[in-house]
């Protein structure tokens, strides 16, 4: 590769600058919405996978529907207390949580709305609930034995986003007609479901939910991290011949937080190819454009073409310029767009904060999608310059000096 | 003078092939993307409100607060519907009937075998029963209806009866449901779907006693009277159970929903994912569209001459700016065209590749004079507006200037 090469085609850049403006607003449009989406895709991965990390790797869950993701379709399903005992004892559990939720009518300062309630066992240390996504941002968690006590999630100490007055701690609410003492506030979670939602013990919950004896989800705690599956099989062996099931014939379900998150993955996956694609569409059409230059680039300089060549140049070298030219075009193009997609994924990682109030979306700029893009912005633009590069090279001495525009 | 400047256009067009293609291929990417994946989006539109006019418009429901998955999430919340609302909602205007049904989940045995199996439970009346045919609910493919008063008869969905269980189900045979025996009296005609397949409805008053339950229902179906406005109706309903539950607005421990509630909140969501998608596919317009403008700018640059002579010889700068506009907007609505041929292809043959993987036509593509007219006229204004810059620059050029220009 000669340095006569770069010079040639950075001139034929310059000398048509609006031209070459117009084939690299064309290339950075569409590297610039491939970028950020992926940079955001990986960002809405890394958010969930965060949100399971802290769940714990050593966690399994169970639900008494077939299918954990939809157990909300078989809403009157529940294990029993001696299950979750069941559970506990089994081979390489630790410990078993159960815990209770329902959909509830709460009243604070005569206005009833519907919200989760959530019981949890009170005897777990603080460390275990922030295992299980639940940290007391405010106040206090409910002590063991403690009655009448509840932790509310964050948006309702503000006034207008779930009450239209804010609650806090020490004030009372109503749950079913029970009283209930607030003495804790939960931290963010992220979404309104959650952040809306009571906290109250496990025992009161299944007396005023009417659930006595029953458990809507388990915990368990593996003691062997890798051990999962066989721990797994344990508690699902256990469960089936209490409830005298046939294997495959399951009515309930368990999964660790690893299996989870890759069904959710599989799904983003999915959904990221899609969009992916169709953004990749203006790629394409990006592409022509820079083929269309070139072909004009070729047209306009054949009569320099024909001087090259009679003064020596071979075909390689025409065909090199014109392909270099092309590739400066693209990755040029692909420069600009990568600097134009950090600012656009950025930009819309901010717009979400504000919208669904969380700072769990952070767009995600790996060194491979940096290089990648770069590189296949520089693939594009040489691939798009193969065809009129190769006319350019192709040329009669002779025909192209005589050639008139 | 305007034949004159077509023919000028035509055969620059023609002159300059390659680039006068490429620059239509870009348009015509962009459009066919876009026209396809619109049509798409309202091929899944007429599919859903083509489903819920089978189901018939004048439904409405009754749900407790929070039970959003259907009457078998009933379990997860504890707001409560009685028989007393059902007959609140019966003494409203402009509503023909309605009835309380009671969903619960069971182990049912057939033989040794047992299965976790949905259960919706409604009246034995007869009164329900002349509804349930008239609300198309469900249809008995063989075997009969309930009799009123009876207590130990289920009737099975086509599903239960052949596919869950190893030995078919027949009629006469007995399912054991919490210990007690029920006879099968007949099967239903299959609905197309899990929800409507995979059940086992048995009289109300026997499931609700096995749950310890006395007057609980877990969804009440309203029809209102042929012809009334059922939104209206369904704002009496939630006045009247306001009322008789003693609830605030805004407060009610129960939503009431029509068909038409439903096919809105699904068009919407529908409609948020395409204009995301089309969007995204947007895009690949505007690149199109410099593409125009890139072939425009090099166009003038080459004709500068041709211009100076032009102007020379008479033409006026709007001339200059006609031939140059004409020219952007022909290569536009030509990438129009081919667009939305290619789109209107493509969307057919997704619809047709969808069909043949789910057999059924959740796809109804009907591709109308908006969806053809629109995009060409969308494809010219395009082309013009990137060819406005450049026929600006050349109309301004100076004869004297041109006509020098090497």
């Amino acid at each position: 590769l000669k340095k006569e090469y770069f010079s040639f085609a950075l001139k034929s850049i310059r000398r048509r600058r609006v031209r070459s403006w117009l084939t690299m607003i064309g290339i950075f449009i569409g590297i610039a919405s491939v970028v950020s989406l992926i940079a955001l895709g990986q960002g809405v991965k890394k958010a969930v996978v965060g949100q399971f990390d802290v769940l714990g790797k050593d966690k399994l869950f169970l639900s008494p529907g077939s299918d954990l993701l939809s157990s909300y379709a078989v809403g009157n399903s529940f294990f029993t207390e001696k299950e979750l005992a069941l559970v506990e004892k089994s081979p390489g559990v630790s410990r078993a949580t159960g815990m209770v939720y329902s959909f509830s009518a709460a009243k604070y300062k005569n206005e009833i709305k519907y919200t989760t309630v959530m019981g949890l066992p009170t005897d777990e240390n603080p460390e275990y609930l922030k295992a299980l996504n639940i940290q007391i941002h405010e106040g206090r968690f409910i002590k063991d034995g403690e009655k009448g006590k509840a932790i509310i999630g964050s948006l309702l100490v503000l006034p207008k986003e779930f009450f239209q007055k804010a609650a806090n701690i020490g004030d009372s609410i109503e749950i079913n007609g029970n009283k209930f003492e607030i003495v804790g506030i939960m931290a963010p979670i992220g979404n309104p479901v959650d952040d809306s939602s009571i906290l109250i013990s496990l025992s009161e919950a299944q007396e005023i939910l009417g659930k006595q004896g029953q458990i809507d989800m388990i915990v368990a705690q593996a003691t062997d991290i890798s051990r999962m599956n066989s721990t797994s099989t344990a508690i699902t062996k256990a469960l089936r011949r209490y409830r005298g099931l046939r294997e495959g014939d399951e009515d309930f379900s368990i999964a660790t937080s690893e299996q989870l998150i890759d069904s959710f993955n599989v799904v983003l996956d999915v959904v990221q190819f899609v969009v992916l694609g169709i953004a990749a569409i203006s790629l394409v059409v990006g592409g022509i454009g820079i083929m269309n230059t070139m072909y004009t680039s070729v047209l306009e300089r054949t009569k320099d073409i024909g001087i090259m060549k009679a003064v020596g140049a071979k075909n390689s070298d025409i065909l090199f310029i014109f392909l270099i030219e092309a590739g400066i075009l693209g990755i040029a193009g692909g420069l600009i767009g990568l600097g134009l997609g950090i600012g656009l994924a950025k930009f819309f990682e901010a717009v979400a904060a504000v919208a669904l109030k969380t700072n769990l979306l952070v767009a995600q700029f790996s060194i491979t999608l940096i290089i990648g893009s770069l590189l296949f912005s520089f693939f594009v633009g040489v691939l798009s310059g193969i065809l009129p590069a190769k006319q350019a090279s192709g040329m009669k001495v002779t025909e192209s000096i005589r050639f008139r525009l | 003078m305007f034949p004159q400047i077509l023919k000028i256009v035509f055969n620059y067009i023609r002159k300059r092939r390659t680039r006068s293609f490429l620059t239509i291929i870009g348009i015509l990417i962009g459009i066919a993307s876009v026209v396809t994946l619109i049509s798409l989006g309202q091929g899944l539109e007429n599919a859903i409100d083509y489903q819920f006019a089978k189901l018939g418009s004048n439904k409405i429901s009754i749900s407790p607060a929070g039970s959003l998955a259907g009457p078998m999430s009933s379990g997860k919340t504890t707001a409560k519907l009685t028989e007393n609302d059902v007959n609140t909602i019966k003494k409203v205007n402009g509503v023909e009937f309605a009835m309380g049904m009671y969903a619960s989940s069971k182990q049912v045995y057939f033989g040794k075998e047992r299965f976790s199996i949905p259960i919706i439970a409604l009246d034995s009346g007869a009164e329900t029963i002349k509804y349930a045919d008239k609300s198309g609910l469900y249809e008995i493919d063989s075997g009969r209806n309930f009799r009123p008063g009876e207590r130990y008869k289920v009737i099975i969905g086509s599903k239960i009866a052949d596919g869950v269980y190893h030995k078919n189900v027949k009629i006469g045979d007995t399912l054991i449901i919490d210990r007690l025996e029920f006879q099968v009296i007949g099967i239903q005609k299959p609905g197309g779907s899990a929800m409507m397949d995979v059940m086992i409805r048995i009289p109300k008053d026997t499931l609700r006693e096995m749950d310890g339950k006395t007057d609980e229902v877990s969804l009440i179906n309203a029809v209102a009277d042929e012809g009334a406005d059922v939104s209206a109706v369904s704002e009496k309903i939630k006045q009247a159970l306001r009322r008789a539950k003693n609830e605030k607005k805004g407060q009610e421990s129960f939503t009431v929903q029509t068909t038409l509630n439903l096919v809105e909140s699904f068009i919407s969501i529908i409609g948020v994912i395409e204009a995301l998608l089309v969007g995204i596919a947007g895009i690949s317009l505007v690149v199109g569209a410099v593409g125009i403008m890139n072939t425009m700018y090099t166009s003038v640059l080459e004709r500068t001459k041709d211009i100076g002579v032009m102007k020379s010889i008479g033409a006026k700068e709007h001339d200059i700016f006609a031939i140059f506009l004409l020219e952007a907007g022909l290569l536009g609505i030509v990438g129009g065209v081919v667009g939305v041929a290619l789109g209107a292809a493509g969307s057919y043959i997704v619809s047709y590749i969808a069909f043949f993987f789910l057999k059924t036509n959740i796809l109804r593509i009907s591709i109308g004079p908006l969806m053809i007219f629109g995009p060409l006229i969308f494809s010219f204004l395009i082309g013009a507006a990137s060819g406005l810059f450049p026929a600006i620059q050349a109309s301004k050029m100076t004869p004297v200037d041109s006509l020098r220009y090497e």
